[in-house]
């Protein structure tokens, strides 16, 4: 009987240890998927540039085709629909949101220029037009009445450098 | 008497022993190669996009980094179409490696496993035309 109930115990410590170990495994592959598609959808946001500024010599983010751009490859890299929500088969596990998306290119910024922003504690040198995007999709949760995790949430900058920077 | 009811017990419960030892290892190895396939995949995407294509240099060397860590070259499968594409148009890269590894000690169902890793990407192509 004691033998019994000390092995009880120790299944129940296994099976949440498994299941915590399954959801950081989780955590660690939606993490490496949000981050991948936000570095895709931002570097595919900045190529965007407006032809008629570029014929007078400035680099400037066409700012509409460019968020639009941003959606369709976060759909497109994480299996989402219009609401970026998860399509049957996605391999992320629940919606998508944009927190943030912003466009720094000669109409408004001088380069190089130190970009800080901390609402999302991003601060890094940029030296050309870039694109700077965060976005964020909930924990994964199997043992979430314990413990109640915060968003993952990945921030991205995708920016032109000249050759040699 | 109650020696060997306790021995026939322990002998009972060294299934769930040996369960408990196995399976955080076997899923935690499943885990990173499936890691190690998307990686791939994000880093094979990056660099078809500044090529216009996945060239066969990169599916060599995304071969070579999947070889390195157990998978042999007939279990790999990388789909690309091999057509250029030029700055703003898209470029699709998908990994698909075969997952002939288990990942329960004890399969306790009748449910099949998974039979492959996979990763799909898509970007938009830098080359100028």
């Amino acid at each position: 009987m004691d033998f019994t109930i000390k092995l009880s115990i120790i299944i129940i410590a296994f099976v949440y240890a498994w299941l915590y170990q399954e959801q950081n495994q989780e955590w660690d592959l939606q993490r490496n998927l949000l981050k991948d598609a936000n570095n895709f959808a931002a570097h595919d946001a900045a190529l965007q540039i407006d032809d008629a500024e570029k014929s007078r010599g400035r680099l400037i983010i066409d700012s509409v085709l460019a968020r639009a751009v941003f959606e369709d490859s976060l759909r497109r890299n994480l299996g989402l629909d219009a609401s970026l929500t998860p399509r049957p088969g996605s391999p992320i596990l629940s919606n998508v949101r944009i927190l943030h998306f912003e466009i720094l290119d000669e109409s408004n910024a001088t380069f190089p220029m130190l970009y800080q922003n901390p609402t999302y504690g991003i601060t890094q040198w940029v030296y050309g037009p870039a694109v700077i995007s965060v976005i964020e999709t909930d924990h994964p949760q199997l043992v979430h009445r314990i413990f109640h995790q915060k968003p993952i949430r990945v921030p991205t900058i995708q920016e032109y450098k000249e050759n040699g920077i | 008497m109650r020696a060997v009811k306790e021995t026939i017990l322990r002998a009972i419960y060294m299934p769930i022993l040996l369960y408990m030892i196995l399976q955080p290892i076997l899923s935690y190895l499943d885990h990173l190669y499936d890691n190690a396939v998307k990686s791939n995949t994000a880093y094979l995407t990056q660099k078809a996009a500044t090529e216009g294509r996945v060239t066969p240099q990169l599916i060599q060397e995304v071969t070579n980094n999947l070889k390195a860590i157990g998978f042999s070259e007939d279990e790999i499968h990388i789909e690309s179409d091999p057509v250029l594409r030029y700055r703003g148009e898209r470029i699709d890269v998908a990994i698909r490696v075969e997952r002939n590894r288990t990942l329960f000690p004890f399969n306790f169902t009748s449910k099949s496993q998974p039979n492959y890793y996979y990763a799909h990407n898509s970007i938009m192509s830098e080359l100028l035309n």
